[in-house]
């Protein structure tokens, strides 16, 4: 332990320990610092030391240390790794590979000269008469031709059950125009399969199931898409596309609707038991709820809808998708709605609890606070354009910065269509919004806009009859009370 | 399979594809490394499956998942073309481009009894006569050997000069040898022998243009009353050995190269191999397929069954 001081012990055993100990990799640094001997040399303060040391040291140098240093055993590696370098995977592999190969034996061509041939070995033997009897293969056959009754039969190579997770992936399936569209079909599928595959599977399982069968159309018709653990199915997310491989998603449930018209679901089709609530959304698309209790107030629907669609408790109401405009009282029963298509609209005034609001909404709509609110409005309305199509818009009423903005929801279709862009006008160059002609349910109404150059334009948008209203009065309240010289100009 | 039925395919994409014969899956795919599947033949204990490859014979084990071959037999220069089994599992012939028709020692590790047969082309084709003493070998120049082993006496049949043989085969009552060569056409000679010691004599029974185009393969069934030829012309043709009348065609709309057929023991159905990466399941009397064997990516050339009980 005395010798602990002395820097070529040190370094004569750190030199040592290399081979065998050193998992930090400081030892390996200090091995290829060649001049570290050199600098222990010229180190004044190690020249004092005793005599006696640098004899035993010198001694102990003889003995091989500085021969082990320069040895071919110990090698540096080019990486200055901190770790011992690991077995290399390829070449455990390559060890493995080794030893199955092994195990096969290899026969070399050797002849026998012809004098040692035993040729009674290969004496004439009476022909055997063939056996005869059916082959097993006709009664596997027959057993196939049997489970092959099921119409989707094809598609049962695409069932991973024997085949573990690593090759299959389970999904439970909901099969909207089924008998039970709320108790699934579990099914294992191999990571070969694509979605449209998928859907064969599916059908497959159902019927071997013994399930109810419907009657279904080829695989094309029906889409694939993304539901949730109730069974409800997100129909306003995309479809997930027929020829993407299943391994590509991870998604657990999954739905199967019909592609092609989706309203071929009937109603009357779904047991009593069940009744299936479709709520339209405003920008599209709709979520379809099965309510399997006899009756439910509307609000427990919309709380669904909310819930689903994760928006905001408040600050929305249902509407009845035939009579649009009239916000449905959240505390009368389904039953008593008479249908089961309803619209889920903003209820855009703000700080209002959608149940307090329900029955002024109902009896005067078109008079709300929303109108002398200062905060920012939007309303959906569809833009009237005298070439082309009409265009779904957002048309969004901003008091505070004193501007209107016109976002398109959905681009323009067909000949000459160039994509709408999105518009913002101050409310100094609107001179005048008013309604045009009434088109029950809907009103028409005109924005006139004087531009910079002095032009004078029209934008016309139809709406609801009380929507039309509001943002009519609405505007009309912010143009009055902005002091525009370009108004004055118009007068 | 637990019914004792064993489906193979081999071809061009250097694997080996075993198969449940009645629902078309997969169950095993063995890699078939450096060379493509020239034959493949069952053991008649049907234990093993032996593939002829360049330079190699290989022989798996059929009941284990190993995908390594038991055993690789080595020695020969180029490919092999041909090989098949005695039925006592104790020989096994084949037959090579190195133009050699062998006798492989089975029985143990020390080949006492191996035999050599050289032609002078290279062999396309070999098969055994059930009384299992001679072996009849093909070749590219169009010659027929007979190889009777028991006195190494041999001679040889030259249908048509320079036109290769593709295929030989001898029913299995040991009645009649048939032989197809590239020009499509298939000739029948009857078998007799005056007795178990004498060497069987052939005589010229039919000469049937049976393809339009290269003929690949003649099989007899094994109740020996039909015999299968397959064609570069996209059939298989199934004829009756009674008459040498033709019985059934059996052909997909794809104009693809059926290389390869197989009878099942009853000889009521027929598994082909075709160069368009499927395997087919039909049956003689009818003329669209029953089952087909989808997996592989390039032509199958060779196909092996065996369900005898």
């Amino acid at each position: 332990m005395a010798a602990f001081d002395d820097k070529k012990m040190l370094l004569a055993h750190i030199r040592h320990s290399f081979v065998t100990s050193d998992d930090t990799g400081m030892c390996e640094l200090i091995m290829i610092k060649e001049d570290v001997e050199q600098e222990i040399e010229n180190d004044h303060s190690y020249q004092k030391k005793s005599l006696r040391m640098q004899q035993r040291y010198k001694q102990a140098e003889k003995r091989s240390t500085n021969n082990m240093a320069a040895s071919y055993d110990i090698q540096a590696s080019p990486t200055l790794s901190r770790r011992p370098p690991l077995k290399n995977t390829s070449d455990m592999f390559q060890i493995m590979e080794k030893k199955k190969a092994s195990r096969v034996r290899t026969v070399q061509w050797e002849i026998t000269p012809l004098e040692l041939v035993d040729r009674s070995l290969f004496a004439p033997q009476p022909i055997r008469p063939h056996p005869t009897g059916p082959s097993p293969l006709k009664q596997l056959l027959a057993e196939q031709d049997k489970k092959k009754s099921n119409p989707f039969y094809k598609y049962s190579k695409f069932n991973g059950e024997n085949h573990g997770p690593a090759s299959s992936n389970k999904f439970l399936m909901f099969l909207s125009m089924a008998k039970d569209p709320l108790y699934p079909v579990e099914v294992t599928v191999l990571h070969t399969a694509t979605i449209q595959d998928l859907v064969g599977v599916t059908f497959w399982k159902y019927y071997e199931e013994g399930r109810k069968p419907f009657y279904l159309k080829g695989i094309e018709s029906y889409a694939v898409m993304i539901a949730d653990d109730d069974g409800e199915i997100d129909t306003d997310l995309p479809e997930l596309q027929g020829d993407d491989y299943i391994s590509k998603f991870g998604f657990k449930y999954l739905g199967i609707v019909e592609r092609s018209n989706p309203d071929d679901v009937k109603i009357e089709d779904v047991p009593a038991k069940y009744k299936i609530v479709k709520v339209y959304y405003e920008n599209g698309g709709f979520s379809t709820i099965a309510i399997s209790e006899d009756d439910v107030e509307m609000s427990e629907i919309l709380a669904r809808v909310i819930r689903k669609r994760r928006l905001q408790i408040h600050g929305y109401e249902l509407e009845k998708k035939d009579s649009p405009g009239e916000f449905i009282n959240l505390r009368s029963s389904l039953s008593s709605q008479g249908t089961l298509d309803f619209m889920l609209v903003r209820n855009t005034r703000q700080g209002h609890t959608p149940s307090s609001s329900v029955e002024d909404d109902v009896d005067s709509p078109d008079v709300g606070t929303e109108v002398t609110s200062h905060l920012y409005t939007s309303f959906s309305v569809t833009m009237l354009h005298r070439m082309r199509s009409n265009t779904r818009v957002q048309l969004g009423i901003d008091p505070q910065r004193e501007r209107v903005e016109i976002q398109p929801i959905e681009s323009l279709k067909g000949f000459l269509a160039k994509p709408l862009k999105p518009m913002k006008y101050d409310i100094n160059e609107i001179s005048s919004v008013d309604i045009l002609e009434e088109k029950p349910p809907n009103a028409v109404f005109r924005i006139v806009r004087l531009t910079k150059e002095g032009s004078v334009k029209n934008i016309d948008f139809e709406a609801p009859h009380n929507i039309t209203k509001k943002i009519v009065a609405k505007l009309k309240l912010i143009i009055s009370d902005s002091p525009s010289s370009i108004k004055s100009k118009q007068k | 399979m637990d019914q004792g039925i064993v489906l193979v395919t081999g071809g061009y994409d250097h694997s080996l594809k075993f198969w449940y014969p009645h629902d078309g899956v997969c169950y095993r795919t063995i890699p078939h490394p450096d060379s493509q599947v020239n034959q493949l033949a069952i053991t008649p204990d049907k234990r093993c499956l032996v593939s002829a490859a360049y330079q190699q014979i290989r022989m798996y084990d059929i009941k284990s998942s190993d995908q390594t071959p038991v055993y690789v037999f080595e020695g020969m220069t180029k490919n092999v073309t041909s090989v098949g089994f005695y039925d006592n599992g104790q020989f096994m012939y084949s037959g090579g481009e190195d133009c050699m028709a062998r006798i492989w020692d089975l029985r143990g590790s020390n080949q006492q009894c191996q035999r050599l047969f050289q032609v002078s082309s290279p062999v396309n084709c070999m098969c055994l006569h059930p009384n299992q003493a001679t072996l009849i070998v093909g070749d590219q120049s169009g010659t027929v050997h007979v190889w009777d082993l028991t006195t190494d006496y041999n001679e040889q049949l030259i249908p048509e000069p320079e036109v290769s043989i593709h295929s030989v085969h001898i029913d299995p009552d040991g009645a009649y040898l048939a032989a197809v060569n590239s020009k499509g056409i298939c000739y029948v000679w009857s078998l007799t022998s005056s007795g178990s010691t004498q060497p069987i004599t052939l005589t010229p029974r039919t000469k049937t243009a049976s393809h339009k185009k290269y003929a690949l393969k003649c099989v007899f069934s094994p109740d020996s009353s039909l015999l299968a030829t397959t064609s570069a012309d996209g059939t298989c043709k199934v004829w009756s050995t009674a008459d040498f009348s033709l019985r059934n065609t059996l052909k997909r709309e794809a104009d693809k190269w059926v290389w390869d057929c197989a009878f099942s023991c009853d000889s009521q159905y027929i598994f082909t191999a075709a160069s368009d990466h499927v395997a087919r399941l039909w049956h003689v009397e009818q003329s669209s397929p029953i089952r087909e064997y989808q997996g592989h990516s390039k032509a199958i050339t060779s196909i092996a069954y065996s369900d005898r009980q």
